[in-house]
C-alpha cells in the first residue's frame, strides 16, 4: 500500500531534508516531490530508503537551482558526500538508532555552559544575537561556540560508538 | 569538523533538544497522488473515447482498411496474428509417462486416462505421471484446472509444495512463489466442484466446492537480518538469495508497539529466527536474535555473498553467517574507523572463494583475521 510506504520512510526523507540544509516548509514540499515521484516508479511498494533520498537529493539540487541559490547548496559532488556521511556515519546499523542513543548519553555529560547554549539555541530558539548577550559573547562568538560544542559532541558519539565496537 | 558531520549533529540537536518532529505528510500526498491518478484516468478515459470514435468512424466509412480484409492495390492488410500453439513432444498428442509438457504462449489442453481433463494456462508446466486409473501429474510451475470424472479412477496433481488428491471433481492448482524467494513456493488451490485433499508439511486439509486456500500460511525461519528500518526488519532465509520483508502484526490501530521496540534491539549482520504469518504481507510473529554461545572461533568456508562493508561465509554443512570488520581506534585515542586492512581484503574476495576466518563477537561477528585458502574455480 502507498499509504505505508509513506509512513514507513517519511520521518526519515524529512530528517534526511533538513540535514541537506532545508528549511521546515521545503522540506516538507522536497519530501511531497519524492514521493510523488516515487509513486511513478514500477513497483514504488517496495521503494528502498536509499533510493527516495536520491530522488530527495535530485528534487533539492532543481530546487536550489531554480531559486539560483549559491552554487555550493547546488553542488552534486557535495550532496554524495552528504550522503556518504549519513550513510557511513548516522545509518551504521540500520536505522540511526545507536548514533541517536551515543548522542543522548553524550548530551547528558556536556558541561553546563554547553548545555545552557544549547537550551537557548535549540529548545528557546533564541536569535544568535541574543545568545550573545546572554553569554557575553560576539554573534561571530556565538557561532564559533556552537560549532565547537557539536564538534565535541560528534566526537563523544565516536568514541561512544568505537567503544561499543561500532 | 566536518560540514556535513556538523549538519547531522545540528539536525539531531534540533530534534532531541528542539523537540522537532517530522509533520504528517501522508494525507497531503496521498490526496495529490490521487488527484494525479484522477487526472491521469481523464486523459486516459478521453484518448479511448477518441480512439472507439476513430474506430467506429474507420468502420463506417473505410471498410477496406478492417482488419481481415482483403489486399488492397495499395498494399498488405496486417492479419491479427494468434500465439502459436504449443506442440507436444513428438509433434502429436501422445501422453507417455514422463512426458513434460510446457504451455508457453497460450493455454494447452490434455486428457488423461480417458477420465481427467486438463488445461495448463500459459506460461506454465507439468510431468505426466502415475499410471493406468491413477493418473497423475507434478506441476513444475504455473497453473493447472482439472476436470475428473467420477468412479472411473484416483487423480493427483503433486507439486514440490504439496499434494492434491481428488475422485472425481473440478478444481484449480497453481504453484506460487519463486526459486529464491524465502518464503518458498506454496500451493494455491481452489475447489469447483466436489472435493479435494490438499497434503504437505502442513499435514492434510480438506476442500470443499467454493472453497480455496494457499499454503502453508506462515512459518518459522532462519537467517542473516539484512537490513532494518523503524517499521520492518529484512531477512534472508537460509537457502534463498533474496531477503524479504516482516512488519509486525496490526494490534490496537498500529503496527505492534512491543514488536517495533523488539526490532530496535536487532543488529543488522547477525542471524535471527522468527515465526510468520501470511496477513496481506508477510508479518512476524515473534523474533530472536541468535547470539553465538562463545564469544571468537575460527571458521573454515566458502564466500556465498559480499559487499564492501562485509562477507558472508557458509562452512560445509554449515549455515552461512556474516563477517564486519573490527573497529580500530585511533592512535589518539580519539575516534576510529573500520580495519582498513581488512576492507582491502574484504575486496579482493571472490563469491566462491574458500577463506579461513578467525573471529570476535561484539554486537557482531568481526573478522580478527582472513586467509584465501583457495580461489573459486
Amino acid at each position: 500500500m502507498l499509504e505505508t510506504l509513506v509512513r514507513t520512510h517519511q520521518a526519515e526523507l524529512y530528517r534526511y531534508a533538513r540535514y541537506l540544509g532545508a528549511e521546515r516548509a521545503t522540506a516538507e514540499d522536497l519530501v511531497q516531490e519524492t514521493f510523488l515521484a516515487a509513486f511513478r516508479a514500477e513497483d514504488p511498494e517496495h521503494a528502498a530508503a536509499p533510493w527516495l533520498r536520491g530522488i530527495l537529493r535530485n528534487q533539492f539540487l532543481n530546487w536550489c537551482r531554480r531559486r539560483r541559490l549559491a552554487p555550493q547548496s547546488a553542488d552534486p559532488a557535495a550532496l554524495s558526500q552528504a550522503e556518504s556521511v549519513w550513510q557511513d556515519v548516522f545509518l551504521r546499523d540500520g536505522d540511526g538508532f545507536d548514533y541517536l542513543q551515543a548522542l543522548r548519553k553524550c548530551l547528558a555529560d556536556q558541561p553546563e555552559k554547553h548545555r545552557q547554549a544549547l537550551d537557548l539555541q535549540y529548545a528557546q530558539k533564541k536569535s544568535r544575537a541574543e545568545i550573545a548577550r546572554l553569554l557575553s559573547l560576539t554573534e561571530d562568538g556565538v557561532k564559533s561556540f556552537m560549532r565547537r560544542i557539536r564538534a565535541r559532541l560528534a566526537e563523544c558519539v565516536g568514541k561512544r560508538l568505537a567503544a561499543e565496537g561500532g | 569538523m566536518d560540514e556535513h558531520l556538523d549538519n547531522l549533529v545540528d539536525t539531531l540537536l534540533r530534534e532531541e533538544i528542539g523537540g522537532e518532529a517530522a509533520p504528517d505528510l501522508a494525507p497531503a500526498i496521498l490526496a495529490r497522488a490521487d488527484r494525479v491518478r484522477l487526472r491521469w484516468t481523464r486523459v486516459l478515459i478521453t484518448a479511448a473515447a477518441a480512439a472507439i470514435v476513430v474506430a467506429v468512424a474507420i468502420w463506417q466509412f473505410a471498410p477496406g482498411l478492417r482488419p481481415g480484409s482483403k489486399p488492397t492495390e495499395r498494399g498488405v492488410t496486417p492479419q491479427a496474428v494468434q500465439p502459436a500453439p504449443v506442440v507436444p513432444e513428438g509433434g502429436h498428442e501422445v501422453w507417455q509417462r514422463g512426458s513434460v509438457v510446457v504451455a508457453q504462449g497460450a493455454p494447452v489442453s490434455l486428457q488423461l486416462g480417458g477420465y481427467c481433463s486438463l488445461e495448463l494456462a500459459a506460461n506454465s508446466q507439468l510431468r505426466i505421471e502415475g499410471e493406468d486409473r491413477a493418473e497423475a501429474i507434478f506441476l513444475e510451475q504455473g497453473e493447472v484446472r482439472c476436470r475428473v470424472e467420477r468412479s472411473v479412477g484416483t487423480f493427483q496433481v503433486r507439486t514440490e509444495v504439496g499434494t492434491v488428491n481428488v475422485t472425481g471433481t473440478e478444481f484449480v492448482v497453481a504453484v506460487l512463489g519463486k526459486e529464491t524467494d524465502m518464503l518458498g513456493k506454496r500451493l494455491f488451490v481452489k475447489v469447483l466442484t466436489g472435493a479435494v485433499l490438499v497434503s504437505g508439511l502442513w499435514g492434510n486439509v480438506h476442500l470443499a466446492a467454493g472453497q480455496q486456500a494457499t499454503l502453508p500460511e506462515g512459518g518459522k525461519i532462519a537467517g542473516i537480518l539484512t537490513g532494518k528500518a523503524e517499521t520492518w526488519i529484512a531477512v534472508k532465509a537460509d537457502g534463498a538469495t533474496e531477503a524479504r520483508r516482516f512488519t509486525p502484526m496490526w494490534k490496537d490501530g498500529g503496527l505492534d508497539k512491543e514488536m517495533l521496540a523488539t526490532f530496535k534491539t536487532l543488529r543488522v549482520q547477525n542471524r535471527v529466527e522468527l515465526e510468520w504469518k501470511m496477513i496481506e504481507r508477510p508479518r512476524v510473529l515473534w523474533v530472536r536474535m541468535i547470539v553465538p554461545e562463545q564469544e571468537n572461533g575460527v571458521v573454515v568456508g566458502v564466500v556465498t555473498a559480499k559487499e564492501a562493508n562485509w562477507i558472508e561465509v557458509k562452512p560445509d554443512g554449515g549455515v552461512p553467517e556474516r563477517y564486519v570488520p573490527r573497529w580500530i581506534r585511533n592512535p589518539s585515542g580519539e575516534g576510529g574507523s573500520m580495519d582498513q586492512d581488512m576492507l582491502r581484503k574484504f575486496a579482493e574476495l571472490k563469491i566462491g572463494d574458500t577463506v579461513r576466518i578467525e573471529w570476535n563477537y561484539l554486537e557482531r561477528k568481526r573478522a580478527i583475521s582472513l586467509e584465501k585458502i583457495a580461489a573459486v574455480q
